[in-house]
């Protein structure tokens, strides 16, 4: 997964969770999968951790809470963003100067298990050690194996991500007599035209970039026309220049002319633009994943909100809603999601030992994972674990916590992977057609989906 | 070639040292040797070594996972280089960014320089507001400039306030009527005010490039209009000759070597571009600013992370930078003036 740091908006959010996690954990009893103190006790030194997420803040208030129960280990975190994560970790491993412990994604361009896993160590008996012979069940269904690489587990899930549904701001939606479910095209149009009349924008999304947040929307909008299509797609059942893709470029057109997709789309980035767009709330309406839950805190919004360039920030409710039936076929597209990421140690890790006790903490124990769910980046990965809802200071909780229940209900029984088969030159491929449907009128769609045809590299089904 | 007509003067005896075997030594091992070694090293070992590197890596098959795959697999790469369309559209934004950047900055600094040879009022704050883009990284920069083109950026905004663009009840900025229609005809029918697009984020690049490096031009043109012997100047004026007139036939002529090391300069700079097109358009939208900088990075460290192809792409930019910069350089010894050879016969 994809996401913008933000230090001061993690700052704050940690704040807060580290109370709300303290009033929530404070009375829980060691459970069947703790790591008591003498566990980690026979480990201890300094450990160095790279990641791309999370968030510093949060990253220490993970590290803090480890420490209570490790006092001897010392984990230091470095985030990096995602453009820099992969320069600097194909630079470090070449040179043999990696960190003990990294971040590594079941797909993607950033952290891909096909970019790092073969600089891990396999742990698969580490979690055996840690958890017991069931060790594999007590994580999601699949979060193991979509971080194995050639039948070694490269990385032990922290938390899932979901993505195919979009994020809105509820406060403008009730402002301008507007829907908070929309459910057709024609719905979308509507409230785009009433939010042009209040001068908001409707829908911020950006291109302008080789990351792959703007195929999220095609993907979307080809679900809606066919459902089972896309994966075919990614697996060689189905061609990219099927009627399915070109009608998806031709929607896309229809929504940037019926002033759906803002025209700046073109020349802007998901990230700082669009995020900002949406949390400045001069947007209504930005597709993220569940990752985005973070911002929905009073502490964590006010700070990300500072960090959009409101100079005084007044938290508004954002809540999720359902994609709207592109296609007019009656098919809603459905969540796509899998293991966002985990946590891997390098083969040539200094002070394994050390490494291994964090990250069994971390992912494998109801401590560890209760602060990986309070931070509402993630789904926690361990079965049975649920973020502490009405301890996290939800700008509206009454609206929030029932709509975020679902929202995460929803993302851990996904049933379509997100990134797990794209390969990078199909999503490659992909970010191109967006780009060319948005800005590029010469081409026609037909023209378009060839090229990403051509371009595209099919991922066997596993 | 004129210096094969020249010929050779005699050259004093070189006084030996000493006798013996070492005096020898001392004839073999040329004089400072001893001084420029441990830079020599350095620049050997940091540089030539990583360019011969470079060159190794290109013929491995080498496609980022470990271990690095040692097989040489011979010239694949550079045929798939040449075959590529992409390689071919970045060398084509390569020379028309050369010749945009290479042209008005030499228009723009040569028109500067003059203006502030003429002891204009205040010439010392225009010489500095000139000169300061210079200084100012790309990265602090290239925001800015992201900014400035965005779609309600000041550009747009400036040509809303000139009716050339209006806002539509969606929100969008399109052309007026006559600007459209002006537009179609000139067969830029799909020129938008939205700059960062496949038909305009190109120029976009080079308006920055053009910005950030005409105070270099100015410097340049400058200096090389302060060496001009005035007399020379000052006969013009008395054979009649107005301004344009002493810029055009006398100035210009004059700073021909300024102008060929500005060309070079902007021929290396087009062949390694990277920092504005990277940070600004990021080579997009769909490849429409793709430079051989972005594009040996984008397979080094983007999508498919091609190791050994951004090598041979690498290898091939430099080759590219070398040629241009013998071609320029022989181009100009040639167009020499003869005094020289005159001078010696005398």
């Amino acid at each position: 997964m994809i996401r913008i740091m933000r230090p001061a908006i993690a700052l704050m959010a940690a704040t807060s969770m580290a109370m709300a996690v303290a009033a929530c954990s404070g009375g829980n009893d060691q459970n069947e999968n703790s790591t008591s103190p003498s566990a980690g006790a026979k480990a201890s030194g300094t450990v160095v951790w790279w990641g791309w997420t999370p968030d510093t803040p949060v990253a220490q208030r993970y590290i803090a809470e480890f420490k209570k129960v490790n006092p001897n280990i010392t984990v230091k975190y470095t985030n990096y963003e995602n453009a820099d994560y992969a320069p600097t970790m194909s630079t470090a491993f070449q040179t043999g100067a990696g960190p003990d412990i990294f971040d590594v994604s079941a797909g993607g361009n950033v952290g891909g298990k096909q970019l790092w896993g073969d600089y891990a160590m396999d742990l698969a008996p580490v979690a055996k050690a840690a958890l017991g012979d069931g060790w594999k069940d007590q994580f999601a269904p699949g979060y193991v194996d979509q971080l194995t690489v050639e039948d070694k587990v490269a990385a032990l899930p922290l938390g899932g991500v979901a993505a195919g549904f979009f994020w809105i701001n509820k406060n403008l939606f009730d402002a301008n007599g507007v829907p908070t479910e929309l459910k057709t095209y024609d719905d979308l149009k509507a409230a785009c035209d009433k939010f042009a009349k209040a001068k908001v924008q409707c829908f911020t999304m950006g291109t302008n970039s080789t990351d792959t947040f703007s195929t999220e929307l095609l993907r979307t909008i080809m679900n809606s026309i066919d459902p089972t299509y896309y994966l075919r797609a990614l697996h060689g059942k189905a061609s990219w220049d099927d009627p399915v893709f070109t009608q998806s470029i031709d929607i896309m057109r229809r929504m940037q002319q019926d002033g759906i997709i803002g025209q700046d789309a073109t020349s802007i980035k998901q990230y700082p633009e669009a995020n900002n767009n949406f949390l400045s709330q001069k947007a209504a309406i930005v597709q993220m994943g569940t990752w985005y839950a973070q911002y929905a805190a009073k502490a964590s919004m006010t700070a990300s909100m500072q960090g959009a360039g409101v100079s005084s920030p007044k938290p508004f409710t954002m809540i999720p809603m359902a994609s709207p039936n592109f296609a007019g076929k009656g098919n809603v597209p459905q969540f796509v999601g899998e293991a966002d990421y985990g946590l891997a140690i390098n083969e040539k890790a200094k002070n394994p030992e050390a490494a291994k006790a964090f990250i069994t903490w971390l992912a494998g124990t109801k401590e560890g994972q209760q602060n990986v769910a309070n931070a509402i980046d993630l789904v926690p990965a361990l079965k049975g674990v649920q973020a502490d809802w009405n301890n996290l200071g939800l700008v509206s909780p009454d609206v929030q916590i029932p709509a975020f229940r679902k929202l995460f209900a929803d993302a851990a029984a996904v049933q379509e992977s997100r990134n797990l088969y794209i390969s990078a030159e199909t999503g490659n491929a992909q970010v191109i057609a967006v780009q060319q449907a948005l800005a590029d009128k010469s081409k026609s769609s037909a023209e378009i989906a060839k090229q990403a045809e051509a371009a595209s590299v099919d991922v066997p089904e596993e | 070639m004129a210096t094969s007509v020249t010929a050779a003067p005699n050259k004093p005896p070189i006084p030996r040292r000493d006798g013996g075997a070492s005096g020898r030594r001392h004839q073999r091992t040329p004089a400072g040797l001893r001084w420029i070694l441990p830079a020599f090293v350095v620049c050997v070992g940091l540089i030539y070594f990583c360019i011969g590197y470079s060159g190794y890596i290109s013929v491995l098959p080498w496609n980022w996972r470990p271990p690095r795959q040692e097989t040489v697999e011979g010239f694949d790469s550079y045929l798939r280089a040449f075959h590529s369309p992409l390689f071919w559209t970045s060398l084509e934004h390569t020379l028309v960014f050369f010749l945009a950047a290479f042209v008005v900055q030499c228009v723009m600094g040569i028109i500067f320089a003059a203006l502030l040879h003429s002891r204009v009022y205040g010439g010392t704050i225009f010489k500095v507001l000139i000169f300061v883009p210079v200084v100012i990284a790309p990265a602090i920069m290239a925001p800015v400039h992201r900014r400035v083109f965005a779609v309600d950026g000041p550009i747009n905004w400036i040509l809303q306030q000139l009716g050339l663009i209006h806002v539509t009840d969606l929100g969008n900025r399109v052309w007026t009527e006559w600007v459209s229609w002006l537009l179609i005809h000139l067969g830029m029918g799909n020129v938008t005010p939205n700059w960062i697009q496949p038909s305009t984020s190109l120029w976009v690049i080079i308006a920055v490039q053009i910005w950030s490096s005409i105070g270099m031009a100015f410097i340049l043109f400058y200096a090389a209009m302060g060496q001009i012997d005035p007399d020379l100047l000052e006969a013009a004026r008395i054979d009649g000759a107005g301004n344009i007139r002493v810029l055009v036939s006398m100035v210009v002529p004059n700073m021909k070597p300024t102008i060929l090391a500005l060309a070079i300069l902007n021929a290396i700079t087009a062949l390694k571009l990277f920092d504005f097109p990277y940070l600004i358009t990021a080579g997009g939208p769909a490849h429409s600013s793709e430079f051989l900088g972005t594009y040996i990075y984008a397979e080094l460290f983007g999508v498919s992370r091609h190791y050994g192809y951004a090598a041979a792409l690498s290898i091939l930019l430099l080759v590219l930078a070398l040629g241009v910069s013998i071609v320029m350089s022989v181009t100009a010894r040639e167009r020499r003036p003869v005094p020289d050879i005159k001078g010696r016969r005398g």
